[in-house]
Formats: structure tokens, sequence, C-alpha cells
């Protein structure tokens, strides 16, 4: 079933070009997806390459590429990109060198999410990095996981972690726990580790829900140094208001380039910041426009700018 | 080649199922259906897992003696018997005389899971009065300015008692004070961290999908 | 001077626990404005032709059912009512329990016969990758019904359904996180414009300002916004949800007191604060 999907995509990108052979080809294997041949080639571009409706979106994701690779080019040559100091990640040192201090171990949460979501992924990313300074200071990091597929990454980032400080040895495979797939019942079972084992310092990257007031002031009542980080912006609240340190929206997807400065990285933060700032400079002129056209409107006047303000609706409100 | 058939492995995937979200074409649409079938496989037989990753430490703590040892064998007892009472629901093994197929499992869900759940969720409310009288401080001016809008958020979302006089004015008067700043105040900063958490997740999944960020593969 | 962080949090518990235990045996409760949210919500449901499929996806959970159980009932009530078509999807495991009792009793309430006037499709798996498959084909998604095990595509309600939600009238999701309302407007609003309508969580409910009125028909935010719905429905014709909508009233009120608490603690612990400053 995969192969003809195959042969058929194949087939619709050529005969944009005029490939007829591999039209044919298409066809032999059964293919529904032809356009007729006779079609101009913009009608067939858009029946079979990209949904019209998402045509902005494609363009969006494509000048983000090209901004990072370029950006990316410039950070690899030398030039400079400095980023602003961000308190949670200048403390993770600290709060790992407390947990030596106190003979406590370090407790890493990585969210409640799949692995699917980029924000467990991106944890992920994090843990080998927090594991390599656990393993460095040589304090014992707990790990327990929600998922069992962030179970292995999250295995694998700890034993990296490891491997990277020199210390294979200090890998423990019993601290990278699996508790439940349940939601509350994974917030107990933290909750029991926060309370039983009395960690000295507690992250908690990732993507959370419900649990994460109660996780963050169980962490509280045991005294551990908190360091909290999520871009999912309702449980913002919670974290700054019972956490040490909260690290907020795109400053968690800044933490690698923060902590390692590795050109590829810190390019795709600039990458991001640049696209910011053009979509700051796009909303203003939007708004601008919109309050012309909507002036005008309003005055029973026809507006030189609906044109343009036809190209942001959705932005500006509707008619 | 350990790490570079991974690496395409993850371009290939993450491009195919880019490209379906953008292509109306039925072929890519069915390629993106059959990796997501493969995930979904994946993703159930990963449960084994967990399962083994859990009795695994639960049997090594019951063995020493631990503490908590009488939590883990509760534990194990809990996992394996419901395990146990699904599968005679799904199969009908040892079902009662008129009862029906899912009853059993059904019952010790509504009699143990759900009210365990509403108990977790209620500490909630406790969590919220202490984390509230603790942390919220007028530091500042802007600090001010966030405890007098979330107070008059809170008060927007309830009815006022009927004691107080003209109370259905002023629930009204305060509904809409509480909706302007959920619609504009509050709307424009989510919608900035929104932006900017969708960015990062762009650039993320980007670097993941383009091969750029290797980190997560073992060396 | 004792500040916040010297004073035993286990005070605040009691005060919280007693205040709310003590209303819900003595308090009584008063009725709510209607924000335009849910009364779009309503609307929506009104405007429908009858006959009309809906697709409802009960998203939740026990840990939300307080805040969302009362407005899913209520739904279904208002649908039969309207003489509305359900089709019943979960993408939370913990759905399908409700749906199977929330029918049982209301169904027989307005004569709905299963397979013509509603059916149980049960849980998906797969979180926003079902929703997509889902939206893709529904027929395909669940090959059998969840309540008797048959073959979908033989129950009359199904007739008229196909891909691309061909034939769906409304998705109506009650959505307590992940995978939700936004979930849904991304796969099937965003892809198949199909109009959505969401009750939720407290903690979700400011997303959807943002969401709403163009990709979000309407609300029901949190139990605010289904004490409201509840008296939308009561005053359209439902005098089963009588005692429930005086449930939720009081129980509201009980959360007017328990928010007065909360700001009165915010005061204590700011005047604290500021006389601790002082004092050192």
């Amino acid at each position: 079933m995969v192969f003809p999907a195959f042969t058929a995509l194949l087939g619709e990108l050529f005969a944009t070009a005029g490939g007829a052979l591999a039209m044919a080809l298409s066809q032999a294997v059964g293919s529904q997806a032809v356009p007729p041949v006779e079609s101009p080639w913009w009608e067939r571009w858009q029946e079979t390459v990209i949904d019209p409706g998402k045509l902005p979106t494609f363009v969006a994701v494509v000048f983000f590429g090209a901004v990072m690779f370029v950006a990316q080019s410039r950070a690899r040559r030398g030039v400079e990109m400095p980023i602003r100091r961000i308190g949670g990640l200048d403390a993770m040192d600290e709060a790992i060198g407390r947990s030596t201090e106190m003979g406590r171990p370090v407790l890493y949460v990585p969210g409640i999410d799949e692995i699917k979501e980029i924000q467990t992924i991106y944890s992920m990313l994090i843990l080998r990095h927090v594991a390599r300074k656990a393993a460095e200071f040589g304090t014992p990091l707990i790990v327990p996981v929600k998922d069992s597929v962030v179970l292995t990454f999250a295995e694998e980032a700890v034993k990296q972690g490891c491997l990277d400080a020199g210390r294979p040895d200090a890998y423990i495979a019993d601290n990278v726990r699996y508790l439940s797939n349940e939601q509350f019942a994974y917030c107990a079972g933290v909750a029991g580790i926060m309370n039983r084992e009395k960690p000295a310092a507690n992250f908690m990257l990732g993507m959370f829900f419900a649990e994460s007031l109660i996780l963050a002031e169980t962490g509280f009542a045991s005294g551990a140094i908190q360091i909290a980080g999520t871009a999912k912006q309702h449980q913002l609240p919670f974290f700054v208001a019972a956490c040490d340190y909260t690290i907020i929206g795109e400053e968690y997807f800044a933490v690698t380039a923060y902590l390692t400065r590795e050109p590829n990285l810190l390019g795709t933060i600039r990458a991001a910041d640049v696209t910011k700032l053009l979509a700051i400079a796009a909303l203003l002129v939007a708004t601008v426009l919109g309050v012309i056209h909507a002036e005008a409107h309003f005055a029973g006047r026809p507006s030189a700018f609906s044109h343009y303000t036809d190209l942001f609706k959705g932005v500006v409100a509707d008619d | 080649m350990k790490r570079e058939i991974p690496i395409l492995l993850t371009v290939l995937c993450g491009l195919a199922i880019t490209w379906a979200f953008f292509s109306p074409l039925p072929a890519a649409r069915a390629v993106n259906a059959e990796l997501l079938a493969w995930a979904e496989v994946i993703f159930s037989v990963a449960f084994l897992l967990g399962i083994a990753n859990l009795v695994r430490i639960s049997l090594k703590q019951i063995s020493a003696r631990h503490p908590d040892s009488i939590y883990k064998v509760l534990l194990l007892l809990t996992m394996f018997g419901y395990l146990a009472v699904g599968l005679c629901d799904i199969h009908g093994w040892l079902l009662p005389e008129g009862a029906g197929a899912k009853d059993r499992s059904d019952w010790i869900y509504e009699k143990f899971f759900q009210p365990l759940q509403s108990t977790m969720f209620s500490l909630l409310a406790f969590y919220i009065a202490s984390a509230a009288f603790r942390a919220f401080r007028a530091r500042s001016f802007e600090a001010t300015l966030l405890l007098v809008a979330g107070s008059l958020v809170m008060l927007g979302q309830v009815p006022m008692p009927t004691w107080l006089p003209e109370s259905a004015a002023v629930g009204t008067f305060l509904q809409r004070v509480q909706a302007f700043l959920m619609v504009y105040v509050n709307g424009a900063g989510q919608s900035a961290i929104i932006i900017g958490a969708a960015l990062g997740t762009l650039a993320t999944g980007l670097r993941i999908i383009l091969g750029v960020e290797r980190s997560y593969l073992s060396e | 001077m004792a500040t916040a962080t010297d004073f035993d949090r286990r005070w605040i518990f009691l005060a919280i626990g007693v205040l709310v235990l003590g209303l819900y045996a003595f308090g009584s409760g008063a009725p709510m404005p209607v924000s335009p949210y849910v009364q779009s919500y309503f609307d929506t449901i009104d405007a429908l032709p009858e006959g009309s499929v809906v697709l409802l996806a009960a998203d939740f959970d026990p840990g939300s059912a307080a805040e969302l159980l009362p407005t899913y009932q209520a739904t279904i009530h208002h649908l039969l009512l309207r003489k509305l078509r359900i089709v019943n999807v979960a993408t939370w495991p913990a759905g399908p329990p409700f749906t199977r009792s929330s029918f049982a009793e209301i169904a027989p309430q307005y004569g709905a016969v299963y397979g013509s006037d509603w059916i149980e499709l049960g849980f998906k798996a797969g979180d926003d990758v079902a929703m997509g498959q889902i939206g893709q084909s529904l027929l395909s998604s669940f090959a059998q019904d969840d309540r008797d095990k048959a073959d979908v595509t033989s129950f009359p309600i199904m007739q008229g359904i196909s891909d691309s939600f061909q034939g769906i009238a409304l998705l109506i999701t009650m959505s307590a996180g992940y995978p939700g309302v936004l979930e849904w407007i991304a796969q099937a609003g965003g892809r198949y414009d199909v109009p959505i309508l969401a009750a939720t969580t407290a903690v979700q409910t400011p997303d959807l300002f943002a969401y709403y009125p163009s990709q979000l028909q309407g609300f029901a935010g949190a139990a605010t916004g289904a004490t409201q719905y509840l008296q939308l429905v009561v005053a359209a014709g439902v005098p089963a949800l009588e005692g429930t909508t005086t449930d939720n009233q009081e129980r509201m009120l009980i959360q007017t007191y328990a928010h007065l608490l909360i700001i009165g603690l915010i005061v204590t612990g700011n005047v604290l604060y500021f006389l601790g400053r002082r004092g050192a």
C-alpha cells in the first residue's frame, strides 16, 4: 500500500514538469490522484502539491528554515550571538551543588506528556545535561516518568550524561522509574518520592497539566530548591508562585543553547528572534491598516486598503 | 552507520508527516496514516517496557525489605488484579449470571479510581490558597496591578451573594470586567507566549526533523 | 513578627475545608448572569435543524468530572430535546464510562433509540493523531460500536456520514486537557471547517478567548460556564435539570466565598510582608 502511494506522489510531483513517464508509472499501479493533463500548471500545483489554505503556513515554515540556516552558518563563522541572562539556568549548577552538599538526590521531572510532544523531546536533551552535571558532582539523579517510550529516552539521556561526564558508573538504572500512565497517579508517585527521598533540588522541565501546582507545592514543603520550565502557558502561574526559578515559554527552548553555546543552537535562537520581530512588524502594520479600513467602513466610504487588510484577515477583526 | 541510519529515518519520516500536512494528495495522507499506525503500535507495545520497569524496581524493593515495601506489594497486587479483571471482562470468563460484560471493571473504576482521582484533583484548591498566601506579594507597581486584576477576574467568574445590594448588577459588571481582562489583556499576553513558544517548537522540530539536533542519539 | 513563610499552611487548609463544608451543608445558591460565550454555545445548538448529526467527544476523566459532567449531561439533554442525533467518541480512555452512564440515564427520557438517535463509538487511542484519523474517516477509525460490538455501518445514524467530517453538523468536546479542544480546533476546525463548541476546565478557559468566535463558536468554561448553561437549558424546557442547576448554583456560591477567602489571604500575606519589612 505504501509503494503505490509513494509512486503516486512521485508521479504528481513530476507531472508539473511534464513527467509523462512518472505519470504513466503511477497510473500503472492504480493511483487515484492523477489530475487532468489539460489543467494549467498552477491549478495542478494547487491540486497536488500544496493545499491553498495552507500556503501561508508553508511559506512561513520555509522562510523560518531559511533564516535558521543563515543564522546557524553565521554562528558557525564566529559571529557573536549573545543571549540575555536567564536566572533559572544560572541556578542549575547551584541547585545540583546544593544537593551534593546536603547529601541528597536531585529529582528531574520531565513532564507528563508523550515523546511526540516537542517539549518532552527537549526535556530529554536538557536531562542529558543535568545528568552530566549530577554525575560530575557525584549526586544521585532520580527521574520518574509517566510514559513508557519516554522511559527509554530518559534512560538513554541519563546514560549519555554520565558518559559525557566520564562517569559511566554513576548511572543507576533503578533511578529512572516508570510510575504510571495516569496523570494523578503519576503525580501522587512523584509527591511520594519528594516526601520520602527528600531531594534537595527539583527540576520540573517539560509539558505539565493540572498536577503542576501539586508537584510544586509538595516540593516547596519538602524544602527543595525548585527550577521549573514549560512552554505550557496555563501552568506558568503555578510554577511562578511556587518555584524558586521559572523558565517561561520560549526561554525553555533556549536552555540547551544557553548552557552549551553551540553555534547551531544559537543560530536557532537568533532565527526565532528575527521571526518574532517580523511578526511584530506585521501585526503593527495590520493593526494600522485595520483601523484605517474600519474607519472608512463605518463612515460608509470604500477603503483603498481593503486588498491589504484581506491579506491579514483573521489578525484584524472581521467586519 | 549506527548514527546515520536513525538520522536518515528521522528525516524521512519527519518530512513525510510534514508533507502530508500540507499536501491535498490522498497518496501523501496514505503514507501519513501508515506511519501513524506504526507509531500507535510502538506506543502500545512500549507499555510492556514500562510495566517491566515498574515490576523490576518494586520486586527489588520488596526483596530488600525497604520500609515502603508494603506499598509496592499493594501496587503489584492492584496492577495485576485489575489486569486479570479486564482480561476476564474482554473474554467473558467467570461472568456472573445477568452481569454485563464490563460491569466488574466499571465497578472498580467507579468505586476506586474515580474517587481517588477526584481526591488528588481536589488538593489543588488547598494548594492554590496556600501558594497565594505565601507567594502573591505587591512588591512593585506591576505586581500590585496583577493582584488587583487577578482579584477582579476571580470575582467576575462567580455569582454575587444575594445579601449584597444590587447583586445582579454587580455580578454583571464584574463579569464584563473579567471578560475585558481575559479577552484583551490576558489574550494579548497569552498570544505573546503562544507565538514565542510556537517559534521555539518550530525551531526545535526543524532541528530534529532535518537531523541538525542529534544529542538524543546515543554515541 | 510572623511572616507568611513561618505560618503553618495547615491552618489555611483547615479554613478552606471548614468554609467549603459549612457552606455545602448550610448554604444556598444564586442565579448567575450568562456570558456571551455560553449564550453562543447554547444558540449554536439551538440553531441546528432537526435530525442533524453532532459529534460529541467525552475528553475528560474523573478528576475533571465535577466541572465537566454537568455540562456534558446538559448538552445531551439539549441535543435530544432538539431532536439532534449524537455520535459519541472519546480520546480519553476515561470518557466512555461517562457516556454509557449518562445516556443510560438521559436517553429514556426522550425516547431516544440506540443506533438511530445516538451511538457510542468508544475510545480511540492516539491523542491528536486519533483526532486526525477521525477527521479523515470516522467510519474506518471505528469499525465497531462500543456497546454492541456491531459493524458501525449497520446503524442508521452512521448513514450519510463520510470522510472529512461530511455529514457532521457540529463537533462538541468536553475537554479536560490534552488531547482536547485545541487539538480538535487544529485537526477538525482547521482542516475540515466543522463548527466547534467546547466545555473546558477552569485552567484551559483563558486559552479559548483567542479562538472565539472564528475557530470556536462558543464555549462553557469551568463550573461557571456549566452553571450558566444549565440555567439556559432549564429555561429551554428541561425540568429534569432543575435539581442539578440548583446544586451548581450552590456550588458556585461556595466558590464565591472561597475566592473571597483567598483574596483575604493574599491581603493578609501582604500586610504581614509589609509589616515585616517595616520592622526589619
